[in-house]
């Protein structure tokens, strides 16, 4: 769009030709807030260490398309500069947040070493599950029962439960792999010994796939 | 391997992760297909993991969505559900940091930084505009962006564009001008600004080209830049880690 000396619609105006997919207004928006846009994921991506946010262009690209979607959908009404500026940004994150899954795979670890060990609360977390309520119990049983583990079998499993793999455990732990490999065997065998014992394989077993241990 | 000879539970550890084909072709096959006690301890320890792998939280699978976390309209009963939730789980309590980070305008120096480039770009592509149309046809309007023009700079030129960072307890003043395919940069301290200091100019990776003191002015002078990506830091007196850094991207 020439900016060039031509009077500038407003921006309600723009915003509802975008909501009727035209080009032209679509370019406007896309012109005037790439650089807001740019601005506040360059920003979050420093201070948050968004190490896996390495294509920024594709990212503002990416949330253009998203929010010139959300116009089309009737998502979004315009009824401030600031609440579109607030919408932008809402939209960015969710972009940020699905490259962030991308990313995460098996590696995440909760177990923060600089903030004095593990910072989550088992069974708080099995107390506030929000989705799939249904196996909100099982969780309290589980979590009851990793309790009950003596500590360092539970350090173990609260570690495995949390994506930690054997070398991650020993480099955390400083315990070697045959150390860390045989804590784990006889946790988990433990913990399966103490859920059956719970009756947890015919109340839950059928919600998490579990057969019995025999085989 | 015998019936007595049982394998050390890192063995058995190993052999449950190897899954199922290998362990049928592994050397504890024979102990195992004779030894119902490591047979039985080996199904529970697959059991668990299967177990653990379900209940994992990394999985997202108990979390509600990404929506629910910033939905003002939740209902009294669900809202609450969905803070308890993020109190207890660290991963959507990770999610809504991130979101806040967003929502905070950065500091001036970023900022002015991409300004920047796009002043730049908007002069540089008016520039080869003139260039292209000079003999047929007519000049291209002035951008409504003034371009950026340091001190000194011709009658033709817009409004002088400075931008200010943060520096110590003043700021420091940047102001540019592209010419000839390059750019001058020159940079002012203002306030209560260290001075002397000291500017260093390092490409986008951080390797530095070129270090330049201050004057009695307070004022130092980069000119002939090359189109690209750049670093900008700035050391107070007696200092080893700067003070301001700024990211600059010059576009041709």
């Amino acid at each position: 769009m020439d900016r060039s000396g031509e009077h500038e619609p407003p921006l309600s105006e723009l915003v509802a030709r975008a909501c009727e997919d035209d080009a032209p207004a679509q370019a406007a928006l896309f012109e005037r807030y790439r650089g807001f846009v740019h601005r506040r994921l360059a920003a979050s991506r420093r201070r948050r260490n968004w190490f896996w946010l390495d294509d920024l262009d594709d990212a503002v690209q990416e949330t253009f398309m998203q929010f010139f979607a959300a116009l089309r959908e009737g998502k979004f009404r315009y009824e401030s500069e600031r609440r579109l500026e607030g919408f932008l940004v809402r939209t960015a994150w969710f972009v940020s947040m699905n490259l962030k899954d991308k990313h995460r795979g098996a590696e995440v670890s909760l177990y923060d070493p600089d903030e004095g060990g593990l910072r989550f609360d088992l069974p708080a977390w099995a107390d506030a599950v929000f989705d799939r309520l249904e196996r909100r119990d099982c969780l309290r049983m589980l979590a009851s029962a990793v309790a009950e583990l003596n500590p360092n079998r539970r350090e173990v499993v609260e570690r495995t439960l949390l994506g930690q793999r054997v070398r991650d455990i020993c480099a955390a732990t400083g315990r070697t792999s045959a150390s860390v490999s045989g804590l784990k065997f006889n946790a988990l065998v433990e913990l399966r010994e103490r859920l059956a014992a719970q009756g947890f394989v015919e109340r839950c077993g059928e919600l998490f796939g579990l057969v019995a241990a025999e085989e | 391997m015998g019936q007595t000879d049982h394998p050390s539970d890192a063995d058995l550890l190993a052999t449950a992760e190897a899954g199922r084909d290998a362990v049928a072709a592994g050397p504890a096959a024979d102990h195992l297909a004779e030894c119902a006690a490591c047979r039985a301890r080996l199904a529970a320890y697959r059991s668990a993991a299967q177990l653990l792998a379900e209940a994992s939280p990394a999985g997202r699978a108990y979390c509600p969505p990404r929506a629910a976390l910033i939905d003002a309209s939740l209902s009294g009963e669900q809202a609450l559900g969905r803070d308890r939730h993020l109190a207890a789980c660290p991963l959507c309590a990770e999610d809504l940091a991130d979101l806040r980070a967003l929502e905070v305008e950065p500091a001036p120096g970023a900022l002015e930084t991409v300004r920047g480039r796009v002043v730049l770009a908007l002069e540089a592509v008016t520039r080869r505009a003139l260039q292209l149309l000079e003999a047929t046809l007519p000049p291209v309007p002035t951008p409504a962006l003034a371009p950026a023009r340091g001190e000194g700079a011709g009658s033709d030129g817009g409004p002088p564009v400075a931008v200010q960072a943060v520096f110590g307890d003043g700021a420091l003043e940047l102001t540019w001008s592209a010419a000839r395919g390059a750019v001058d940069l020159r940079a002012v301290a203002r306030g209560a600004a260290p001075r002397p200091y000291r500017l260093e100019l390092r490409d986008a990776a951080g390797a530095p080209l070129e270090s330049r003191a201050s004057d009695e002015q307070g004022a130092v002078s980069l000119t002939d830049l090359e189109p690209g990506c750049y670093r900008l830091a700035a050391f107070g007196p007696q200092r080893a880690q700067p003070e301001l850094e700024v990211e600059l991207e010059l576009r041709a």
